[in-house]
């Protein structure tokens, strides 16, 4: 067999080129038909083109296999009579109305068999079409996925999160499906029309819901966890947190209660944010009397994050030396006075403030700040004195 | 006269009897009706004959891998294909007994 010689390469891709145009001749019948019809063609091809006895022209390395064979579409034309199957594009009045409705599925099939064969064609095509074949399970997994996340949206099994269920039904239907799947897959279960049907109207849903089923899955997952920026640049994701207001551990805080540097509780403290401040900061703890490290005595000093640098003793960023800790540039030079009812409760604590909110009005929108974009007229809310970083109170 | 219109109607006895003598795949099958003298028998014609017979049960197949390049399709005779094989032959006979009868009469006149 020439088969071994240095041409005999040259010959199997001339052949299995020829073959696959053949079968690609071969149009109208089924895939079972074809691969009936064809199979071991590239080996009489071959044999063909090897035999000694026969000098043929245009058996030479490389020459077209036309001139031994015939075009292609002679070739399967030949092919098929003699096999006794109907010619090519015969149609069949009796299925006119399923001809017209499958028509788009046949373009597609049609259109897909004709690139995986012009694929084939290709000597590189083989080992990634292998790799490809050796996923299918996993595509009959995905399969009863898909259509499992379906069933349970529609009958409101939907988990809380969607990629997996969450119940004990939605498990018990997820694992039905892919069993089903995957059978159906390896050819099992398969026998007779209706669960024909069923396995093509299962395929079909499965592709057609893909894409919105994985779509919906990322969009609910976006909902559950938000992205948060903590102070040293790093990113954390945390569970989903009220969108207003201040929150500690998750928790929305109702209330602040305020003490100045000398330890004594302040009333009427204006709290602003950090918006506005061109600069990204990092804060040094103030200290108690202890030495132990205070974290809630505001406003936090601190320096720009560029002059903070790692200690390996503490295990943290410090400071740089000789760079003092100061407060951010405040946001506002002066707030609004505020005007707040006296409440007869209150006297506990106003008794001892060093410096209190002067409004004493009362009225419906007392408690409110107007804002500071309001005029900024008025006595101003007393806050503690910032250039303090170590105050001795104990909260 | 164009033989291959001639061949169209006793390819099947032709191929039944190649591989009656001994089993054979496709390109085989084309080398020995060849040799046999039936030069201008096609390729391709032979393979779906080929796949006829084995459809309608007359041959039995089976697949020899081969080292070297693709598997072979090998074709073997079983019982319905020898009864085929022999009221073919028996037809064959009769039919050709009749035409050499009629073309000796004519060629004798």
């Amino acid at each position: 067999m020439s088969t071994t010689t240095p041409t005999g390469q040259h010959h199997l891709a001339d052949v299995a080129s020829y073959a696959a145009a053949v079968r690609r001749e071969l149009v109208g019948l089924s895939p079972e038909q074809v691969e009936d019809l064809t199979d071991g063609l590239e080996a009489d091809l071959a044999d063909a083109l090897a035999d000694p006895l026969t000098s043929w022209p245009g058996t030479a390395p490389g020459a077209d296999l036309t001139v031994r064979f015939g075009s292609p579409g002679v070739y399967a034309q030949e092919l098929r009579a003699a096999a006794g199957l109907p010619d090519a594009a015969v149609p069949q009045d009796h299925h006119r109305m399923r001809a017209l409705l499958t028509a788009p599925t046949r373009t597609v099939t049609s259109a897909a068999r004709g690139v995986l064969a012009r694929l084939r064609e290709h000597t590189g095509w083989a080992p990634v079409e292998e790799f490809l074949v050796a996923l299918t399970p996993a595509a009959w997994l995905l399969r009863g996925w898909v259509v499992a996340g379906v069933i349970a949206a529609v009958f409101g099994l939907g988990a809380r999160s969607a990629w997996m269920p969450d119940s004990l039904a939605g498990w018990l239907l997820l694992g039905l499906l892919c069993v089903v799947s995957v059978q159906w897959g390896r050819g099992r279960w398969a026998v007779g029309r209706w669960s024909r049907r069923a396995r093509v109207a299962m395929t079909t849903v499965a592709v057609v819901a893909a894409l919105p089923v994985l779509a919906m899955n990322v969009a609910h997952d976006g909902q559950g966890t938000q992205y948060i920026y903590l102070n040293d640049g790093q990113t954390a994701s945390a569970p989903a947190a009220p969108q207003d207001g201040v929150v500690v551990d998750g928790m929305a805080v109702s209330n602040l209660f305020a003490y100045d540097a000398a330890g004594n509780p302040i009333d009427g403290v204006q709290i602003f944010d950090d918006r506005g401040r061109p600069d990204r900061w990092s804060f040094v703890s103030a200290q108690d009397v202890d030495g132990r490290q205070l974290w809630n005595v505001y406003p936090l000093l601190g320096g720009p994050s560029a002059s903070f640098e790692w200690n390996d003793n503490l295990g943290r960023r410090v400071l740089a030396g000789g760079v003092e800790p100061r407060t951010p540039p405040r946001p506002f030079a002066k707030a609004p006075a505020v005007t707040r009812p006296r409440s007869t409760t209150a006297g506990a604590t106003a008794g001892t403030t060093a410096g209190t909110a002067t409004g004493t009005a009362t009225g419906p929108t007392a408690g409110t700040a107007t804002g500071p974009t309001a005029a900024a007229t008025g006595p101003a809310a007393v806050a503690p004195d910032p250039a303090s970083p170590a105050p001795t109170s104990t909260p | 006269m164009d033989t291959t219109q001639l061949l169209k109607g006793v390819l099947d006895a032709a191929v039944l009897a190649v591989v009656a003598h001994e089993d054979g795949y496709g390109y085989d099958v084309v080398r020995r009706l060849r040799a046999a003298g039936l030069e201008e028998v096609g390729d391709a014609s032979v393979y779906g004959t080929l796949r006829r017979l084995y459809s309608s049960g007359a041959l039995t197949s089976y697949v020899v891998p081969s080292d070297e390049g693709p598997h072979r399709k090998y074709y073997g005779m079983n019982a319905q294909g020898r009864a085929m094989l022999a009221t073919q032959r028996k037809d064959w006979h009769e039919f050709a007994g009749t035409m050499a009868g009629l073309l000796e009469t004519e060629d004798a006149r």
